[in-house]
This record gives structure tokens, C-alpha cells and sequence, in this order.
């Protein structure tokens, strides 16, 4: 239909309303070319009639529709009237919002053939709507901010006040008291897992009746800190309706101050559950994203707070522990040291018990001896030689109880009672070189040293024990046979002059992990146990001696290439010239 | 020297607990010659030198009553100069006979040789 067809009625009934405000336009049904243009349609639009008549009302004004144009045909087509808001571009590019009343006219045939639109003006109205709305949005946001503010605020001075909380019963108090009040809990608890008992033990209770919350909770309990205990969830019930659905055993629970809602959560620090704790609320609560993220975030400050305070408390224990044990290592130690001064008064007794009857039969067969050689008897005379196998007797067993006092010394980590008196230890090391070469065939006995003799203030049987030891070690430990060389030499160490004499073998070694244990009593190296005859007690003697002269013994080895053992003693202790022996 | 002509010279003064060396001791100074005094704890050792002052003492370090240290003591006090031999059972045998102010000393056992000959050359003449 063109515009020509129009129906002129409707132009002229249009003409009527050409004095109004609004615009008002008559557009011709479907092709929806403009038949009609009022003066207020000019000013709104800014198009002249001239320039509006014939075109389709679409592409002139761009009109946007609130879903689309095809809708609102419809719409036209089937009620005769729509009504709505549009856009439309002004001739000067601007856009203006309308509120468009749009009618149907159908011609003589009861077919549609013009709409009838009445637009108006109401881009002011519309950006004033859009101002308080946008206003609100931004009073909302601000709300929004001050709460999450509120809320942060809220949770910084729980976490100040957990600073401030040593014990897990205080850090409970902090976060139930702050925790209930920063999410308008009436009242709240937190329990503490104990594994052991199978139960939860209540360490914060504010705000419930006494007659209504329990101490102890036992796991089994179908209870809601046993559930989320149990569950590790969080669980959030929103009303005393919900409560009791889900706990039915709550239902007999006396509510003095009209218990609603309930959040109930265990608490976990590093993978581990702690307890629970739960906040009961005086009324329903819909638990909506941020009471559950201000919930989370108290959850997760309590249980590291309290791994913290258990952690510290264990600590304040352990102290306390250390404390007692030492108070206990000191009374055992003045103990051991009244039981040694016994113990020493025991073996200068035991020494002098059990040397004066040996001193007395040897002085004994000495003087018959004198009285046989000044009779002229021969020493060939079986009475001499008796009292030769007597004397000779008590000698040793007098050097086996000396070494047996020594041993009982070592055993009691008593150092020993040295006689000293000047000691060549060249001249040491020489003789015990030759005593040994004739007990073996397999081996050559060597000495080698700088110097002619090397005299200190030493006590020399227990030198000449200490080196016979590793003499008799390098010939056990080198069973192939080989050198076995002793070195004796002077040390400058530390400022002082230190005598060092060495025993070097080519056996079997000892294993680098074992050379210090080696020194201990009644230790072997691995490599000779049970291969090698042994107590274990010769290397502890010969430390033995040479710390209680205030020197040591060390060894250098390589397993299969040989060990050198080496004592070194001071050489400055003076000797005492008022006495001679 | 014979033992006959020196019955009036100071004697050998041996100070030990144990019987058998007491009676060792003194048959050996007396085969040399010697006039010996025995005494069994350090107070008979007192009684001993008031009645007689030894020539020389051999004294044990442990002795029952009074030991070795408080007779040296007792001796070193008098005006007249006594010779000390100490003879000890036990360890430290040098810094006991220091402290005793003994001019020697023996660990026990010890060799009747050595210890005849240490006396003889701590008299006089």
C-alpha cells in the first residue's frame, strides 16, 4: 500500500493533534512508509515533512526496539495497540528516547493498512530514571564496600586479639567472642578433638545456658560437632527447623534464648582436624556468600591460632621437661659424684689391701734369697730357684693387679694415678720394638726417629702398656705380616712441645665410619669382629693413658692399605727434682 | 759393720701395718748390721721416736691411728732432722712422698735390694 492510499481520515483526525507536544505520525501498514508528520515530529526529530513523507519510519529514525520490530508488528496486528519505549536518531545524529503509543488501523476489508504513532519525548525522564538508578547502584556498592570494610575491620581485631592469645583456651574465648559478634551470633563454642578418649572437650562456651551445652561430646554423638568433625564439611542450617530435622536429639533442647539458625564447622591446621566450633543464631539466617566467607575466615584464624597455642603450649612443656631433667641430671650427677668418691676411696683401699700382702711375701723370699746367695748357695739350688719363681710371681701378679685397678679406672671413666718420672721414649719405643720382634717371624719391627732420646716427665709402665698395645694391635691386624714401623718425633703444637710416637702397619685397615668409635670400650671395627680374637678394651686403655697424661690418640687408615696409630704427650709438665726415686 | 758394735747407734725405725714385712724388713736391716725399731700405726711410730730417735724412718703411707702424714708432720717438727723413706701401696706414690717430705720413695711391691740400698745411702758416714 502507498502512501497515496492512505486513509485520509486518519490524516485528518491526525490534523487535530497537530497543535500537541508529542510527534505524532501515521505510517503506512507493513511497508510502514511515512503518510503523516505533525510539527511536533518535526521538532522532535528535527526532519521537516517534506523530508520525513515516504520514507520508512525505520531507516529515517533507526528506531531501536526493546526486543524487535517483527514483535511488535505482531503485537499490532493481533491486540490493534502497542505501547512501549523506543530509540530514535534525531536529523542531527543525536538519539532520543520515546514513549511511543502505537494503534492499528485496518481498512474497509478489516485489513491493517496504517499505524498511528504518538511518541514522546521522555529522553530527560529516562536519564533522570537512569541517574537514580545508578545512584542507587553506587549507594548499594558503597554499602557493599562499607560492609566487606566492617567485616575486615571486624577480622583484624580478632586477629590482634589472637596475637594477644597464648593458650588454646584463650584463643577460643577471642575468636567465639569476636567470631559471635562479628556475624550477630547470640552464641557460640569451640571443642577440642581428643583422639584418644574419642571425644570433643568444650574449651569456649559464651552465651549458652549451662544446662544446654555439653562439656564432652562423644564422636559417635549425632550432634553437629561430631557430623563435621567427622564430615570435615561446614554446615550451615538455616533455621530451628532445619536444626531439628537434621539433629532430632536437639529437639528436647531447652531454648532459653530462641536458638534459630546454626553454623557448625571443624576446625583444621594443616591437614589435621583440631575440633569444631559453632555459632547459634537468635533467629533463621539465609547464611548468604559473605556470612559464609566472614565464617571461613574465622574457621581458618581459629585453627591456626590454636595449632600455634598448642604448639607454643607443648613447648612451654617441653620446657618445663628440660627443667625437671635437669634438676634430675644435676641430683643424679652429685649422686655419681659421691658414688665415685666412694668408688676411688674403694680402689686406693682394694690397691693397697691387696699389694700389701704381695709386697710382703715378695720381700719375704728376697731376703731368703739374699740369706741363700750370702751362704754361698748356687743359684742353680731348687730352694733358690723357689723363691726365684715366687718372686718372680708376685711381680706379675702385682703388674696384672695394676693393670686390673687401671681397668676398673677406665671402666669408672676415673683418670688414672700416674707416676711420673723422666722417660726416654725413644729409648721406650726401642726396647718395646725388640720385645716384640722376637715373638714374631712374619713381621719386621723398625724404629725410626730424629732424634737420639726425647725425655718427659711420663709415668713409664703405663707408656710402655699403652705402646706394647698398638705394637700388639699392628701384628694382630697385619696377619699377612709386612713393616711395622715406630716413629717417634717432637710436635711444635699450639705453642707447646709435644712428644708424638706412631705405629704404622700395612694389614687390614679400618673403615672410615669406625675410627673414632674404635677407641670406645669394647668396640671393634667391623671388618676384624669375629675374625680377629679381641675384647675391645686394649685401644680404650691406650686412650685411657694418654688423656690421663693430657694427650691423645688418633689413627689414620685406608681399609686394605693399613692403620698408623698415634699417641702424642706433653713435653712441658716439669719434672719435680726434690724427690728421687 | 757388725751388728754387735752398733747395739747403741740410732736405729732403722720401720713403720708398717702388715706383720710379714715388718719382720722381713727387719731380719734384712739386721742381717746388714743395722739396729731396727718396728712400730704397727703411726702412734706406736710417735711413741717409738720419743723414746729413741731413729737414724732413718721407712714409713707407710696408710697407716691405721695416725698415717703416714701426720707422723712426717710430727717428725719434720722437731729441731732434729730425720731421713724419710715412704713406701706406699697405691697411685701418686711421688706427689704422697713430696708431700711427706721423704728424701725416696717405693711402690709396693717393691725390690728389697733397692730399698737396702737407698737407706744405706741416706746414712751418715
Amino acid at each position: 500500500m502507498s502512501a497515496d492510499a492512505v486513509d485520509l481520515t486518519v490524516a485528518r483526525q491526525a490534523e487535530l493533534l497537530e497543535l500537541t507536544q508529542d510527534a505524532i505520525l501515521v505510517r503506512t501498514f507493513p511497508s510502514s512508509a511515512i503518510a503523516y508528520w505533525n510539527r511536533g515530529a518535526e521538532q522532535l526529530y528535527g526532519w521537516p515533512r517534506d523530508a520525513a513523507l515516504g520514507r520508512v519510519t525505520h531507516d529515517l529514525l533507526e528506531t531501536q526496539f526493546p526486543q524487535s520490530r517483527d514483535l511488535v508488528d505482531a503485537i499490532l496486528v493481533s491486540k490493534g495497540y502497542w505501547e512501549g519505549e523506543l530509540v530514535h536518531r534525531r536529523s542531527n545524529g543525536g538519539r532520543v528516547v520515546v514513549a511511543s503509543r502505537q494503534a492499528l488501523r485496518r481498512d474497509d476489508l478489516g485489513r491493517p493498512s496504517a499505524i498511528l504513532e504518538i511518541n514522546t519525548d521522555v529522553t530527560e525522564r529516562r536519564r533522570a530514571e537512569d541517574e537514580r538508578v545508578r545512584r542507587e547502584a553506587e549507594q548499594r556498592a558503597r554499602q557493599l564496600a562499607e560492609r566487606a570494610l566492617d567485616r575486615l575491620s571486624r577480622l583484624q581485631a580478632v586477629t590482634a586479639a589472637l596475637s594477644e592469645a597464648v593458650t588454646p583456651r584463650q584463643v577460643a574465648d577471642v575468636i567465639v567472642e569476636r567470631g559471635s559478634s562479628a556475624l550477630g551470633a547470640s552464641a557460640g563454642a569451640i571443642y577440642l578433638l581428643d583422639e584418644e578418649a574419642h571425644e570433643l572437650t568444650a574449651i569456649a562456651l559464651v552465651g549458652y545456658a549451662d544446662d544446654v551445652a555439653l562439656r564432652r561430646v562423644s564422636l559417635d554423638d549425632e550432634l553437629p560437632l561430631p557430623t563435621v568433625v567427622g564430615s570435615r564439611q561446614t554446615e550451615y542450617l538455616p533455621t530451628a527447623e532445619a536444626v531439628v530435622a537434621r539433629y532430632p536429639r536437639l529437639a528436647d533442647v531447652p531454648r532459653p534464648r530462641g536458638h534459630g539458625a546454626l553454623a557448625t564447622a571443624p576446625l583444621i591446621a594443616h591437614g589435621r582436624v583440631l575440633g569444631g566450633m559453632m555459632l547459634s543464631f537468635g533467629g533463621p539466617r539465609e547464611f548468604g556468600p559473605e556470612d559464609r566467607e566472614l565464617f571461613g575466615a574465622l574457621i581458618g584464624q581459629c585453627a591456626q591460632a590454636l595449632e600455634r597455642a598448642r604448639l607454643y603450649e607443648l613447648a612451654v612443656r617441653t620446657q618445663a621437661d628440660l627443667r625437671r631433667s635437669r634438676d634430675e641430671r644435676d641430683r643424679v650427677l652429685s649422686d655419681l659424684r659421691a658414688s665415685l668418691r666412694t668408688r676411688d676411696a674403694f680402689l686406693a683401699s682394694a690397691s693397697h689391701d691387696l699389694k700389701n700382702p704381695l709386697a710382703s711375701i715378695k720381700a719375704t723370699a728376697q731376703l731368703m734369697l739374699r740369706r741363700l746367695e750370702r751362704a754361698g748357695t748356687s743359684n742353680s739350688d731348687t730352694q733358690y730357684q723357689a723363691l726365684e719363681r715366687i718372686n718372680s710371681t708376685v711381680t706379675r701378679a702385682a703388674r696384672e693387679l695394676d693393670e686390673l685397678l687401671d681397668l676398673a679406672r677406665l671402666q669408672l671413666d676415673r683418670p688414672l694415678d700416674l707416676e711420673r718420672h723422666p722417660v726416654d721414649l725413644v729409648q721406650l719405643a726401642r726396647t718395646i720394638a725388640a720385645d716384640y720382634q722376637q715373638a714374631t717371624e712374619l713381621h719386621r719391627l723398625r724404629l725410626e726417629t730424629l732424634v737420639d732420646e726425647l725425655v718427659g716427665d711420663w709415668d713409664e709402665r703405663r707408656l710402655t702398656r699403652a705402646l706394647g698395645n698398638l705394637v700388639s694391635n699392628a701384628l694382630k691386624y697385619s696377619p699377612e705380616g709386612g713393616e711395622i714401623v715406630l716413629r717417634v718425633g717432637l710436635e711444635l703444637r699450639d705453642g707447646s712441645r709435644w712428644a708424638v710416637v706412631a705405629v704404622q702397619d700395612h694389614g687390614l685397615g679400618i673403615p672410615q665410619a669406625e675410627r673414632e668409635r674404635i677407641f670406645e670400650r669394647f668396640q671393634r671395627a667391623t671388618n676384624v669382629e669375629g675374625r680377629i680374637a679381641g675384647t675391645g678394651i686394649g685401644l680404650a686403655s691406650v686412650r685411657h693413658i694418654a688423656q690421663s697424661h693430657g694427650g691423645e690418640v688418633w689413627v689414620e687408615s685406608e681399609e686394605g692399605a693399613g692403620s698408623t696409630f698415634s699417641i702424642r704427650l706433653p713435653l712441658t709438665r716439669r719434672w719435680r727434682s726434690a724427690v728421687t726415686a | 759393720v757388725s751388728a754387735s758394735e752398733t747395739s747403741g747407734d740410732p736405729p732403722i725405725l720401720i713403720v708398717d701395718d702388715d706383720p710379714v714385712m715388718r719382720q722381713a724388713l727387719r731380719e734384712a736391716f739386721e742381717d746388714e748390721g743395722m739396729a731396727v725399731e718396728t712400730a704397727s700405726d703411726g702412734r706406736e711410730a710417735l711413741r717409738k721416736v720419743a723414746d729413741r730417735w731413729p737414724a732413718l724412718v721407712v714409713l707407710d703411707v696408710t697407716l691405721p691411728v695416725l698415717d703416714g702424714y701426720q707422723v712426717a708432720d710430727r717428725l719434720r717438727a722437731s729441731d732434729r732432722p730425720v731421713p724419710i723413706l715412704a713406701i706406699t701401696g697405691d697411685g701418686q706414690a711421688r706427689e704422697k712422698a713430696h708431700r711427706m717430705g721423704a728424701f725416696a720413695y717405693l711402690r709396693k711391691p717393691f725390690e728389697l735390694s733397692e730399698l737396702l740400698r737407698l737407706v744405706q745411702g741416706a746414712l751418715p758416714g
